[in-house]
């Protein structure tokens, strides 16, 4: 449960930091679309015989740069893109699945996460590349949040905007092998764009929103842990739902205080 | 000696597609010239600019800005933008001291100096534009005349030594829009800046300016903003007849009216 609890913190922080970027610049369906393409490289792993982690991130970083690649040459409007590897990567799990004998138990811990059964070194290589993702955000965060503000100013500075958007998206595909052990592949949308976007309701800019964000993440990866302990439920759905509550309850609260005691 | 200027044009050809949208396009600008660039609607005025950016390629010509090729990322440090379809997310979450700050990033420079010297610089440009009160505001809550400012104020922190305006007075109404011009005009002579702007507006673009070009896919008239403002060429690039105002052009902080 202690290494759970790490594993909820460490991914909770990263998906927070990570999660201002993705609300901010709407891609929260790039990011549906990177986190499918680890369900294709768990497939790969888990007929394979390897780390299933291993051509999840691998299979994640690839379909990173594609959008990356896709969004520059702009032949195709950017969700039909990501429509397309999803769907591939997806069709992949499915048929190299069905090719597996026997149960599948394993297989529904990275959909779903099974934080619980995290190992020391899957801790490990958790904790290194969360220090990965939050150095490259702290380090590229100015210049990311100039292309956030205005792409064609930034390119005209000088600034490689190409590079620091596949920056981004490779940096959402670390995120997502990251959280796969505490949320899965399927749930991990929630801990990215969720907690950000209750911050946003709350602070009008980066430096309230960044910091929040963080701290929701890690609350409802911590408290859906709590909850999934104490009442036995499934811990990715617990920390997902969590934050999802906390975005409504927001979202209630700011519409109450917005109409004001006289409207 | 003569200062070699800030942007030299020789020859421009540049197709998008198969379509010509550039067809032999020569000018120079100077420090202290303000450059003004009009022309009708799908003329190739920000094409041309783009060009200078780098942000698009030229398919034949000689062009040289702040002595490098365009795009070279020595000369972008020394660039002010402000483009033509610029309009951030109201609810962009930063406060307009930041935002300024951005115009301090580039690939040569990184961020400059302490966070102290950085919120001075910021203050500085905010304080030429006339928003230094503003600072401290979200993003958001600025009006569209605000952020305008904003954005000028940005493209200066960074004391570049060539400004592109690209439709900077559009939504502007006409005190707004002098007071825009009449800024520009102060802040060119105050940092030596080689200034060249695109606008729809005519009157206010060659009141403004030192020269004016007109282009129409090729340059049709070119030189002093009464000359090209009264010209024949004029008429045909924009292919309508127009009468300014008794023929009167006002320059701003220039003696001089046209014939």
């Amino acid at each position: 449960m202690q290494r759970a609890l790490w594993a909820a913190i460490l991914v909770g922080g990263v998906c927070g930091a990570l999660g201002f970027f993705v609300v901010l610049r709407r891609l929260a369906f790039v990011g549906v679309g990177i986190s499918h393409a680890a369900v294709g490289g768990v497939a790969i792993g888990l007929l394979a015989g390897w780390p299933p982690l291993l051509p999840a991130g691998i299979g994640a970083v690839a379909i990173a740069l594609a959008i990356a690649g896709g969004r520059r040459h702009g032949r195709l409007s950017e969700d039909a893109l990501i429509g397309v590897f999803f769907s591939g990567a997806m069709a992949l799990a499915v048929v190299l699945l069905s090719l597996r004998r026997g149960t599948q138990h394993d297989l529904f811990g990275y959909l779903f996460g099974n934080v619980l059964v995290i190992s020391p070194r899957e801790l490990g290589v958790l904790a290194s590349l969360s220090a990965v993702v939050l150095g490259s955000l702290a380090r590229w965060f100015r210049p990311l949040l100039f292309i956030a503000y205005d792409e064609e100013i930034a390119r005209a500075r000088g600034l490689s905007v190409n590079a620091l958007e596949a920056l981004l998206l490779v940096l959402m595909a670390l995120t997502v092998v990251v959280g796969v052990r505490l949320v899965g592949a399927l749930l991990i949308e929630a801990l990215l764009v969720v907690p950000a976007a209750t911050a946003a309701l709350w602070a009008g800019t980066w430096r309230g929103q960044l910091p929040l964000a963080m701290g929701l993440a890690v609350a409802s990866g911590a408290g859906g842990l709590a909850l999934a302990w104490r009442l036995d439920l499934a811990p990715g759905g617990s920390i997902a739902l969590l934050a999802v509550g906390l975005f409504g309850l927001s979202w209630l609260l700011r519409s109450r205080r917005l109409s004001g005691p006289g409207a | 000696m003569r200062a070699p200027p800030r942007v030299r044009a020789r020859g421009l050809w540049v197709h998008r597609g198969p379509r010509l949208v550039l067809e032999d396009i020569s000018f120079e600008v100077g420090a202290g010239e303000l450059t003004g660039i009009c022309g009708p609607n799908g003329a190739g005025k920000t094409t041309l600019l783009r060009v200078l950016l780098g942000l698009l390629r030229a398919d034949a010509g000689e062009i040289r800005v702040l002595g490098a090729k365009p795009g070279d990322r020595r000369a972008a440090a020394g660039i002010g933008y402000v483009p033509q379809h610029h309009s951030p997310h109201p609810r962009f979450p930063a406060r307009v001291l930041d935002v300024v700050q951005m115009g301090l990033l580039s690939s040569r420079r990184g961020r400059p100096g302490t966070r102290r010297e950085r919120r001075r610089i910021a203050l500085e440009s905010l304080e030429r534009v006339g928003i230094a009160d503003l600072g401290e505001r979200p993003l958001g809550a600025l009006s569209g005349g605000e952020r305008r400012r904003v954005t000028l104020a940005q493209a200066l922190c960074a004391q570049p030594q060539l400004l592109v305006l690209d439709e900077p007075t559009v939504g502007l109404d006409l005190p707004a829009e002098q007071a825009f011009y009449a800024l520009l005009r102060r802040q060119k002579e105050e940092l030596d800046l080689a200034v060249i702007a695109v606008s729809h507006d005519l009157v206010a673009l060659a009141g403004a300016a030192d020269q004016l070009l007109c282009i129409n896919r090729r340059m049709h008239s070119h030189g002093h903003p009464d000359d090209v403002v009264h010209s024949h060429a004029l008429r045909e690039a924009y292919a309508c007849e127009f009468d300014f105002l008794a023929g009167e052009i006002a320059h701003h902080g220039r003696h001089g009216l046209g014939p």
